[in-house]
């Protein structure tokens, strides 16, 4: 069930009006249910992968608390099944794909696909979500829940369920544990996510949705376009992907914080880091904090030699690609960010000479913008691999990009013909302010909208909700004719 | 718990979110309105909006089908000559599943004493409309349960969003026109409308389409499952309302295959004891002109139309006790409808009318707003003494030395509403239109215009710059009909108008 479709704004509210009004002991049973129900709304074999899941991880939490002795192997064992399935479900039509194509270059012949394996959705959330459990508990950061339906129910609470955030047992856990305590009438907390959720889909149905438009008409057929539009494209796909995201967490955020939980952020202006490292301390903040403590520490993290480091933060991009899908294009993606971190780190000491040398400045607009511009450009040039459809695709935008200039086609129109018309052009630009201003509020004050607008006014939160409701409701991509959009993240 | 034990605290989230949800309704229901589809009257969203407003148990014959029905059923012949008071109830390509729901939503509040039906839908055999048509059969339809079943009958998919609405129109943002906010879309009694639509164009060469041997025709073919389940459904619903029902087929080019279609149908007419008359056998009974007639291979004209419908009023007069009502004076509307067509007819004539001087007597009828506007030299004109003759009728005796000059007549007061002193004239016509005139000035000569210049809702009209520019706005339906010219050329005025 997607956040943008009839079925979900049902779901919703009759979750929510149940939730309210149970008795307090049935409330972590109640939202079992309906995460159940609201998985299987895409297929309803794909409950038994996630209670398999589910289970597995519940037992070794058990056993590793109870047999301390031959909890390293409980723990082993307990992610090579998890990651088992996650590898059958996910990279068996890439790895077969990959072994039949050094097959066929020795010639030896290829290996015949058996069956079709179809990507269970949000597998890799869930799945890393139930793997963070098992550590935490090897770890003793946490004790082992003891209560099965409570551990169900954080392995499968439906917000965050199939796009993250990718919730800590610290955090949601802990609090699935004290569901009883949570008083549900909050005007404030239920106004607030409310609003996350109005901006959720503002982002999702107002900007995501009609850029994609033009990004999946160029990437598509990129042979026809020049580089201004493959470039135009690329901006926009930087802004889609965040915007797409982005707003499936807000929504999970807000659906959580209507009921009382208070998720884990994912988001905060990414495109507003000064660089690399800053990028993915605001970018899919789940993942990367989950990467960095599940594999990135255990693998020595930084306080070891520069080689090693940089061996480090390569292979936890190079997983964290393949995190992203089953595609070499994926791959390359995380390896350029892991490259950029490492040529970042390695060439401090240079910039900081050129810095100096050159008596530059670093308190002013003009020094923090350049770098965020910066890193702009860098992680867009990444985002190309990202959406290309294949690598190869991918050098090829590149090379169009470099030797394809069409710079007339801003000036003589036709840039409106090939990608929106002139009016949707100016909606976008409308809507494009709006996220500039939000995020600039982040940035500056550190308030969400909906911390934001709790400081204001009656009259000024009305007009702002209004405003982003009806913009949504008349300027949204969505109706007949138009298929609701998956969001992207969902396939990883 | 401490944040609403606090009685106050909790007054205000009430307060706070019952005005939150009550301006929300107020905006939505505003922004619902303005968006809504508003398709032209021949798509078939309107015809059952306005049906809703006529005054309960005022329709006597309830005309079903789609648009052979309410293109060539004339509403204003039916009335005018035979004094029945009709309503043309369809919609486009509308299947017979939604003249069923259409029906059963007249029936609400109608009571009428005979139900035409037109069957050219029976000949369909999609189980689902395409979007377009499914949404201007369903959408003007007042929630209920019998648009829900409409809306289930009709989409194969996306029913809930269909049945939302708001899904389905909220991207016209991009079309909207003055259509969108004035009252009745800006049509001048709108309220008196019965549904009819008049078509204006001629169709060529459509002679060829006649089948000769049409009644030779006598196999027949079966309906599709569904449009004949609700053909049966309509037949029963008007036997259980015990209302009279005749089943049509408007004259139109058949093929073969729909003929024996038809036949099926006379078959089940005849089983169910239905009156069924196809019109496809009776060309030459209504005296059609293949050549003038038609506006199209399926629709009659305005010339057409008359013709057909005369015959179903004296078939319906023979066959069932249907009321004259022509001197009721609760059916006053009707003589408004009936007006509004005449009126509509009179400005087509005057739009086919090309010779001068059969225009210029044609100009001097009612309801006219004119304007005539003289430019250049035109007072040099070897028929000049035509033009002074037919001006001189309200007292326009044009100044030849002037040059530009205008006059404005209006036809229905016989009177010169501005003669000609030099300064621009304008006025507001109707509810939503404006004309000025005025003589060229200095902006207009840079864009090139030297003879005088009629602005109607800011457009510029200036079709000749030297002889006579007519301007007509047809005050009773509000709308311009057309301006022409007519130009100086070799020393005469045209007598052919330039469009």
């Amino acid at each position: 069930m997607l956040f943008n479709s009839y079925s979900f704004m049902l779901f919703f509210p009759v979750v929510l009006c149940i939730y309210f009004v149970i008795p307090k002991k049935a409330r972590h049973l109640w939202l079992l249910v309906a995460s159940y129900y609201f998985y299987m709304g895409w297929n309803a074999k794909y409950a038994l992968l996630i209670a398999a899941s589910t289970i597995i991880t519940y037992l070794g939490g058990l056993f590793i608390e109870r047999r301390k002795e031959k909890k390293k192997w409980c723990l082993i064992g307990v992610i090579c099944i998890n990651l088992l399935i996650l590898f059958f479900f996910k990279y068996y039509d890439f790895a077969l794909d990959n072994i039949n194509r050094i097959l066929s270059f020795a010639g030896a012949g290829t290996i015949q696909r058996k069956f079709d394996v179809l990507l269970p959705v949000g597998i890799s959330f869930y799945t890393f979500q139930a793997l963070g459990y098992i550590i935490d508990v090897y770890r003793g950061t946490i004790q082992a829940e003891k209560n099965f339906f409570r551990y169900a129910l954080f392995v499968s609470f439906f917000p965050q369920l199939v796009a993250g955030p990718i919730e800590r047992s610290g955090n949601l856990l802990r609090q699935i544990d004290h569901v009883e305590e949570i008083h549900l009438f909050s005007y404030k907390r239920i106004t607030e996510g409310a609003v996350l959720m109005l901006w959720g889909y503002f982002l999702k149905m107002v900007i995501a949705d009609r850029v994609s438009v033009v990004v999946d008409t160029v990437y598509n057929s990129y042979w026809m376009y020049g580089s201004t539009e493959l470039i135009i494209a690329s901006v926009l796909f930087a802004i889609q992907i965040y915007c797409d995201f982005a707003s499936y967490s807000q929504i999970a955020i807000g659906a959580a914080r209507i009921m009382g939980f208070d998720l884990m952020e994912n988001f905060n202006t990414p495109y507003f880091a000064s660089s690399i490292k800053d990028f993915w301390r605001r970018w899919h903040i789940s993942l990367s904090t989950w990467l960095r403590d599940y594999i990135y520490i255990p693998l020595g993290g930084s306080r070891c030699s520069k080689l090693k480091k940089y061996r480090n933060l390569m292979l936890t991009f190079l997983i964290s690609g393949l995190w992203h899908g089953a595609n070499w294009t994926y791959v390359i993606w995380g390896g350029i960010h892991g490259l950029y971190q490492v040529v970042e780190d390695a060439t401090t000491p240079v910039r900081e000479k050129i810095v100096k040398k050159f008596q530059m400045r670093t308190d002013n607009f003009s020094y923090r913008f350049g770098k965020i511009a910066l890193t702009f450009i860098l992680t867009d040039f990444a985002w190309i691999f990202f959406r290309a459809n294949h690598v190869s695709d991918a050098f090829t935008i590149i090379a169009r990009i470099f030797t394809k200039a069409n710079p007339w086609i801003l000036f003589d129109g036709s840039i409106y013909d090939i990608l929106l018309p002139v009016n949707e052009v100016h909606i976008l630009i409308i809507a494009l302010v709006i996220l500039l201003l939000v995020d600039l509020i982040r940035y500056k004050k550190n308030l969400t909208l909906a911390g934001f607008l709790n400081n204001q006014n009656l009259w000024f939160r009305y007009a702002v909700i209004f405003a982003l409701l009806f913009f949504i409701l008349i300027y949204g991509q969505y109706g007949p004719g138009f298929s609701a959009k998956q969001f992207i993240y969902f396939q990883f | 718990m401490q944040e609403n034990s606090h009685p106050n605290r909790l007054k205000n989230s009430i307060l706070k979110t019952a005005t939150f949800l009550i301006l929300l309704a107020i905006l939505f229901a505003a922004f619902y309105h303005t968006l809504q589809y508003r398709f032209s009257d021949e798509d078939g969203i309107e015809g059952i909006q306005q049906f809703y407003k006529q005054k309960e148990d005022s329709i006597d014959v309830l005309c079903l089908g789609s648009s052979h029905m309410f293109v060539d059923v004339n509403t204003a012949v039916l009335w005018d000559e035979y004094g029945i008071a009709a309503y043309d109830l369809g919609g486009t390509i509308q299947p017979l599943w939604n003249t069923y729901f259409y029906m059963k939503e007249a029936l609400k509040t109608q009571t009428p004493k005979l139900i035409v039906l037109d069957c050219y839908t029976a000949t369909l055999t999609e189980e689902y409309q395409e979007e377009s048509g499914m949404i201007k059969n369903t959408f003007g339809m007042k929630f209920s349960k019998n648009k829900i079943d409409a809306i289930y009958a009709s989409a194969e998919k996306d029913r809930f969003a269909y049945l939302l609405g708001f899904p389905g129109f909220h991207s016209r943002y991009a079309s909207l026109s003055k259509e969108d906010f004035a009252k009745n879309k800006g049509i001048a009694h709108y309220d008196s409308w019965k549904g009819q639509h008049m078509l204006t164009e001629t169709a060529d060469n459509i002679a060829d389409l006649r089948m000769d041997n049409i009644k030779e025709i006598t196999d027949t073919e079966e309906l599709g499952a569904k449009q004949q389940e609700y053909l049966y459904k309509i037949i029963e619903l008007a036997k259980a309302e015990n209302i009279p029902l005749l089943l049509i087929n408007t004259p139109y080019f058949p093929t073969e295959w729909e003929e024996k279609i038809y036949n099926k149908i006379a078959q089940i007419a005849e089983e169910e004891q239905i009156p069924y008359i196809n019109y496809n056998l009776l060309y030459d009974e209504m005296g059609l002109d293949f050549t003038s007639d038609f506006a199209d291979g399926h629709h009659l004209n305005y010339k057409g139309s008359p013709k057909f419908t005369r015959l179903l009023a004296q078939d319906i007069k023979n066959f069932f006790d249907i009321p004259d009502r022509r001197k009721d004076e609760a059916y006053e509307d009707y003589d408004m409808m009936s007006a509004c067509y005449d009126q509509k007819v009179q400005d087509q004539k005057l739009k086919e009318t090309d010779d001068l001087e059969t225009y210029l007597d044609a100009v001097q009828g009612d309801h006219y707003l004119v304007v005539y506007a003289l430019s250049g030299g035109f007072a040099y004109a070897d028929n000049y003494g035509l033009i002074q003759e037919k001006l001189n009728r309200y007292g326009i005796s044009p100044d030849g030395e002037l040059g530009n000059q205008y006059y404005v007549v209006d036809t229905d007061k016989n009177e010169l509403v501005y003669s000609f002193d030099g300064s621009e004239w304008h006025s507001e016509l109707g509810t939503y239109d404006v004309v000025s005139v005025h003589c060229p000035d200095e902006t207009d000569y840079a864009d090139g215009d030297t003879s005088v210049i009629i602005e109607y809702n800011h457009e510029k009209y200036c079709p000749v710059y030297e002889g006579l520019t007519v301007f007509v706005y047809d005050t009773l339906n509000e709308t311009m009909v057309e301006t022409v010219g007519f130009y100086l050329e070799n020393g005469s005025v045209c007598t052919t108008k330039w469009r």
